[in-house]
């Protein structure tokens, strides 16, 4: 299903800045879309409009062409995995899976052993055989993240939404489901957005990436576009570690890694001291006092660093391999 | 429905539920309460300014509001105590002890008041042993004052016990190395921070206590301008068929009550401003 | 609130004797203000005999005061049952203006006297009062009569459900009902389904408290009874009667039967603590 997103607009009581202030912006059918951006830019709030959880004061949401303001979060059909995933800690997993089926009308509700089978299967897909009959309170963080999964899937939504789906998990766990959800995503097909802010997770896992920020989207785009061609300061700086340099023409940004250290005196490098070094695993982080004034940032890789030889308050040249420009 | 016309909401139920819960706290609470200034003021002013200034009523006034603020005052001392045994000491039958804290709460005020009446009258199990010390506890004010301390006893305890537990170690901790000895600890650091709790539940004790009939006419003799409280004085008019001065014996009260649980709620948001909680 | 292990360390530098003293204290004015006032209530009831207690409690009067009692206890904490779920369910599960305003009423008739709790409806339905005439005229008596006992009985005991539910539905949030409503349920689906499976502990508790009151319940009851023995008289109003007719035994046999009730309740509602210091199931 195809989810347009045209002008959208919602403030909160009390509140003078809109959440979400004009987005306009297409999900195309079984696209994996990501809703990237800092705490507080209104992603979630953008996710909920799409499920009715909230209520936009103007625009439109289209489901397949259709605007579906007035339809209630029931009859849109949409499988909504929240962040702290709010499952119903008085019920089994079976029960949980199983409970959009179980509320149906009569007319549509498949029996009780279909949804039992039907719940069983869906179990399997997300790999929590055997925990069947185990209550929320006694499953691991990841594990409660994937019964959400299926208990959304359950409903054969059209739409999958996924409020921060990994972000109450440790590091680890985070990147075994974030790939373990693109292989689902690429089994089952579902049209899936999902909010994060953690830009190495949207831009691992997504089609496209969505930048939103103070309401507004800046950019959406492929996640390798948007890294090579960011379309705004904000997305420039919000990927990567990035040096804003004053130049004439005005401010340029330069990614850490894209600052090559060499010898003293090369052509098209600029003059600097290293002032200091500091390890982060396999890579090192470089500061540079530049002469013409103003601190930088560069990273390379450890072993590039230790065969220059430079240690902190060499004299270097900074070559700057490519700048953006806005 | 009605609520989906004026703002969609996402869980349903809104109109119905916010309907039935105007609708019968209006019936219930609301309207019957407004009959108490709406009686009152039938009343000339000649006739308030009778009531007002009649010597028995602001006896039974002033004795309810006394005994209940001494008796307040014993319970944020004895439950300050409680609170603190319960949370810090570990000894046999503590759960019961918890569990039997609650008593007031659940034993029928009239139970309660014929109970203390026999324990305290002059050939009581306690009244007896108190009558060769000269001390009269039934049928006097002090009677009065006991029977408010039973009921008002769990208000204390009950909210000062989770900000007891919920202190923070290391405050304490911190005092001790400093060189605090652990009563200098327990007033300057711990009696601070549990201090809005004690009011609080003081103030909860003292409601209770001002209004409080059914424990306390067993024990307090019920003379006039001595041991007759407000709740009384307000049945003993409604039998004269005196509603209207029973009205206004009543709104008094409130009225009372009303500036003094105001006055404490400002106490108290002062000093938890002070702390920060 | 339950007990099982000490929730803190004693404060650092509290010697063993200032322990001592303490716990001395406070164990002794349990036992004081506390475990004597219920014993006597028994030791009174018996003072006579089994046969006197139990003559006690046959009494045609006493029987009628017992029925009584259970049937205001039942309706009163039936129609609050429903009122605290309907109010919980409104000012938790929406936002709309004056809702702390509304949850301030909800508590009101805890700081009202329970005498004039009894006063108000005489006020009403009184053969003086507002509407209480014209009633009277058409048959219908609420004052001196089973509807205004119920009446005053459901005004004392209001808030006693709603107060359980609404901290706890609060703490609960509207996470789960959301989840339910995009999984498609109604809203009796959520509230049977999701929401009271989530608040049955502290609606239970509510409801508990609720009764203990109800059955209780002395003072707006006794302006409004009229004390009509075999007729309006609950059991706490006949406790009086007996008592002022210094018929000790049979006061506290009935005194006793409601003692046991308020034990029973504190047994039930430490057990409840207890499930839900243990939550997951």
């Amino acid at each position: 299903m195809r989810i347009d997103i045209v002008n959208a607009v919602k403030t909160f009581k009390g509140s003078e800045r809109p959440a979400i202030n004009g987005i306009d912006m297409t999900v195309g059918d079984g696209e994996l879309v990501a809703l990237l951006g800092p705490s507080g830019s209104g992603k979630t709030t953008l996710l909920r409009a799409i499920a009715g959880l909230e209520t936009l004061e103007a625009g439109e949401i289209r489901f397949d062409g259709v605007n579906v303001a007035g339809r209630d979060t029931r009859d849109r059909n949409v499988g909504f995995v929240f962040q702290h995933y709010a499952l119903f800690r008085t019920m089994t997993v079976l029960d949980n899976v199983g409970f959009g089926l179980s509320v149906r009308p009569r007319a549509s509700r498949p029996s009780k052993a279909e949804i039992r089978a039907r719940a069983r299967e869906l179990i399997r897909l997300v790999q929590l055989e055997g925990y069947e009959e185990r209550f929320p309170a006694q499953l691991s963080g990841g594990q409660r993240q994937r019964v959400a999964l299926a208990r959304a899937l359950a409903i054969d939504p059209a739409v999958l939404l996924l409020d921060e789906p990994f972000g109450a998990l440790d590091a680890k766990v985070r990147k075994d489901l974030r790939r373990w959800l693109r292989e689902l995503h690429d089994r089952t097909g579902h049209t899936t957005l999902f909010v994060t802010h953690d830009q190495e997770e949207a831009l691992e896992l997504a089609d496209r990436v969505a930048v939103i920020n103070a309401g507004r989207l800046e950019q959406i785009a492929p996640p390798a576009e948007l890294y090579a061609r960011p379309a705004t300061p904000f997305v420039c700086e919000f990927l990567g570690s990035v040096n804003r340099l004053a130049t004439p023409a005005g401010a340029v940004y330069v990614r850490a890694h894209e600052i090559e250290l060499v010898p003293p005196g090369t052509p098209e490098a600029r003059a600097a001291i290293v002032v200091a070094v500091r390890a982060a695993g396999p890579r090192v982080h470089v500061e540079l006092e530049l002469a013409e004034g103003g601190r930088v940032e560069a990273e390379l890789l450890a072993e590039d660093f230790a065969a220059t030889g430079f240690t902190a308050g060499s004299a270097v040249g900074a070559a700057i391999r490519r700048t953006h420009a806005f | 429905m009605f609520a989906r016309a004026a703002s969609p909401r996402v869980i349903p139920g809104f109109g119905p539920t916010l309907g039935f819960t105007l609708a019968y706290l209006s019936l219930v609470v609301l309207l019957p309460l407004a009959m108490i200034p709406l009686k009152a003021l039938g009343l000339s002013g000649a006739e308030v300014l009778a009531i007002v200034t009649d010597a028995r009523t602001l006896h039974a006034i002033g004795l309810s509001f006394g005994a209940a603020l001494a008796a307040a005052a014993v319970n944020a001392v004895l439950g300050t105590l409680l609170a603190w045994v319960l949370v810090r000491y570990d000894f046999p039958a503590r759960r019961l002890v918890d569990a039997l804290i609650d008593l007031p709460f659940a034993l029928p005020t009239a139970v309660a008041g014929i109970s203390l009446a026999a324990l305290y009258a002059p050939n009581g199990w306690i009244g007896e042993r108190l009558a060769p010390l000269g001390l009269k506890v039934a049928y006097t004010p002090l009677g009065i004052v006991v029977a408010l301390i039973f009921v008002g006893l769990p208000f204390v305890v009950r909210t000062v016990e989770p900000v007891l537990e919920a202190l923070d170690a290391e405050v304490e901790e911190a005092a001790a190395t400093l060189g605090a000895s652990w009563f200098a600890g327990f007033r300057r650091v711990v009696l601070p921070l549990i201090g809005p709790a004690v009011l609080t539940g003081f103030a909860m004790a003292l409601a209770r206590g001002i209004g409080e009939y059914g424990s306390v006419i067993f024990i307090a003799g019920n003379l006039p301008m001595v041991s007759e409280i407000a709740p009384l004085l307000i049945a003993i008019r409604l039998e004269e068929y005196n509603d209207a001065a029973a009205a206004m014996i009543a709104l008094l009260m409130l009225a009372a009550a009303f500036a003094l649980l105001l006055t404490i709620n400002l106490l108290q948001a002062w000093a938890r401003r002070r702390i920060g909680g | 609130m339950t007990l099982l292990a000490p929730r803190r360390s004693p404060l650092v530098g509290e010697s063993a004797t200032t322990r001592r003293v303490l716990l001395a204290l406070a164990l002794a004015a349990i036992g004081l203000f506390l475990l004597l006032p219920l014993a006597t209530v028994f030791a009174e009831a018996l003072s006579k005999g089994w046969g006197a207690y139990f003559e006690g409690l046959a009494d045609p009067d006493a029987r009628a005061a017992i029925r009584l009692t259970l049937l205001v206890a039942a309706i009163s904490v039936a129609v609050n049952f429903a009122f605290g779920i309907a109010a919980a369910w409104a000012v938790t599960k929406f936002d709309f203006p004056g809702k702390s305003l509304l949850v301030t009423f909800i508590d009101l008739p805890f700081s009202v006297s329970p005498v004039i709790a009894g006063l108000i409806y005489v006020l009403l339905f009184g053969a003086h009062g507002l509407i209480g005439p014209w009633l009277i005229a058409h048959g219908v008596e609420v004052i001196f009569a089973v509807p205004g006992i119920v009446l005053a009985t459901v005004f004392v005991t209001l808030p006693f459900v709603a107060r359980e539910l609404i901290p706890t539905m609060e703490m609960l949030g509207r996470g789960d009902e959301e989840v339910a409503r995009t999984l498609g349920a109604s809203g009796w689906q959520i509230f049977f389904r999701v929401t009271l499976p989530n608040v049955k502990w502290a609606a239970l508790y509510g409801v508990l408290l609720c009764n203990a009151r109800a059955m209780g319940e002395f003072g707006a009851v006794s302006v409004v009874s009229g004390h009509l023995r075999g007729q309006t008289d609950t059991m706490p109003l006949h406790i009086e009667i007996l008592y002022n007719e210094y018929n000790f035994v049979a006061a506290f046999a009935v005194a006793s039967l409601l003692a046991l009730m308020a034990l029973f309740t504190l047994a039930l509602k430490s057990a409840l603590e207890a499930v839900t210091e243990n939550p997951g199931r």
